[in-house]
């Protein structure tokens, strides 16, 4: 018979998981760094200092002194055995909206993300350390409901800009969104995300970043050749892990207002070209996994999918085809940023 | 011809939508299967936005493009059935009929243009994988 997770048991897991992480920064002592995110100060607080260079490595770039009191407190900490929160329930996704409790719990490797929003306090425990993937965007379902009440919707965008501003690039997993967004940086354009965006809406679109992490595959890796001190040496999956703070020549900021939104494509042609999109195509590309990878709990969905359209109602969008000119592709994110795109 | 219930609405909160520039995106939240609405779609789906008999919902659309029910009523009733096949539509809760809301101006015009109901299944499995479990005091799974 399979187990029964209630409300109750999501508190328990709550309160449970507050004391694993006691005894283990009364054992390992705690850490602590602030981060400015979206305009909010999230504090990270670890037991140890592996678990917070863990937690923080991809947030570098947003870092701030930790000298006033937070919006949002995280403790994260690690270990198994006696460090684990004593009542987890099975592997899944739970959200109880009634008590602005969700839970992410992972069996392989074991692993608790955790967010109370009546305290704004979430919690992340892993085992054995985090994952690659978790590594590179870390707490991403704690912070995208965190950040959430504060206006901030968490869309599955790269965002890239200049002085004139920004532009979201938006497509299905492997549609060109990590290497274009590099390609753009490394040409000097400012990155604000390679995979994973905040978005204020009103009362114009602005995104922010979330992580300065990139994620590769050996295709794009040839093509782009990033500095060597921006390689982590970890792979998710077939991809390798950059830390971009680390790349010398390569801008990274806390914002950009948006612009446009270039729906992105992988051609055969040999020449990359802009041509008109209609909103309904970029909301398309933009909103179902923005739903899906940054809206729990579920009942948030509508807010990301809202805050989706909203963007698209304000920004110029396109399509960017994509040819064997990856360098040609900076210059047509700059004029769709500046409403001159054309085919 | 399909029996209809009485009254059809937008299967709501499950269901969430946008319209934009005359095409409304409809994203199902459980299934994560998303649809777009062309043609005269996005004027009916506006008017289901409060339940709506399927006689009066023809009766608006005919009206709004200068045509007879006659002409739109196949089409109309064709998209609906496909509506509530996708459980985009579903009963609704209060009995009776409902006068649609007039279209904005501007937004129907002649002639008819049939609904047109788009499917996209690409993000179905990424839901499927990853389930989200509401739980509340009684529990998931609810013990029988």
């Amino acid at each position: 018979m399979a187990s029964c997770v209630s409300a109750q048991q999501l508190r328990a897991s709550l309160h449970s998981g507050l004391r694993s992480f006691r005894r283990a920064a009364a054992q390992q002592g705690r850490a602590a760094r602030a981060f400015d995110i979206g305009g909010r100060r999230v504090r990270i607080v670890a037991a140890g200092h592996a678990p917070l260079a863990a937690a923080s490595a991809a947030l570098e770039h947003l870092a701030v002194p930790d000298d006033r009191e937070a919006d949002v407190t995280i403790c994260t900490w690690s270990g198994g055995n006696g460090a684990a929160p004593a009542e987890l329930p099975p592997p899944g996704v739970y959200v109880a909206p009634q008590m602005a409790v969700q839970a992410v719990v992972d069996a392989e490797p074991p692993a608790l993300a955790l967010y109370a929003g009546r305290f704004r306090l979430g919690l992340w425990w892993t085992a054995d350390g985090p994952s690659p993937h978790a590594y590179a965007s870390p707490l991403r379902a704690i912070l995208a409901a965190a950040l959430r009440p504060f206006g901030l919707v968490g869309l599955h965008a790269g965002v890239v800009g200049d002085a004139a501003g920004g532009a979201l690039l938006a497509g299905a997993g492997g549609a060109g969104k990590s290497t274009t967004a590099l390609a753009c940086a490394l040409a000097g354009m400012t990155l604000v995300a390679e995979d994973f965006c905040l978005v204020q809406t009103h009362p114009t679109p602005v995104a922010f970043s979330l992580y300065g992490s990139a994620k590769l595959a050996p295709q794009s890796r040839a093509w782009l050749a990033l500095p060597p001190a921006a390689d982590t040496g970890l792979q998710a999956e077939e991809k390798r892990i950059y830390l971009l703070h680390r790349a010398p020549g390569i801008t990274l900021a806390g914002q950009l207002p948006i612009r446009t939104v270039l729906i992105l494509h992988i051609t055969g042609a040999p020449r990359s070209r802009l041509r008109p999109a209609a909103r309904i195509e970029a909301v398309n590309a933009l909103a179902p996994t923005s739903v899906r990878l940054m809206g729990l709990p579920a009942h948030a969905a509508p807010a990301v999918f809202h805050g989706a359209a909203a963007v698209v109602r304000q920004a110029h969008c396109y399509h960017l085809d994509l040819g064997a000119d990856l360098v040609a592709a900076p210059g047509l994110v700059r004029a769709a940023i500046c409403g001159e795109g054309h085919a | 011809m399909e029996n209809f219930p009485g009254s059809l609405i937008i299967n709501t909160p499950r269901m969430i939508h946008e319209t934009l520039d005359n095409e409304t995106v409809v994203i199902d939240t459980e299934t994560g299967v998303y649809f777009n609405l062309s043609g005269s779609g996005p004027l009916l789906f506006q008017m289901l936005e409060s339940g709506v008999t399927v006689e009066a919902l023809v009766s608006a659309a005919a009206a709004a493009c200068a045509a007879d029910a006659a002409t739109v009523g196949p089409a109309v009733r064709a998209f609906l059935s496909e509506l509530l096949a996708e459980a985009i539509l579903r009963e609704a809760d209060a009995a009776g009929e409902h006068t649609p809301p007039a279209p904005a101006p501007g937004t129907f015009s002649a002639p008819f243009s049939p609904p047109v109901l788009h499917k996209f299944t690409d993000m179905e499995a990424l839901l499927l994988v990853d389930p989200i479990h509401e739980v509340e005091d009684r529990g998931w799974p609810y013990q029988r």
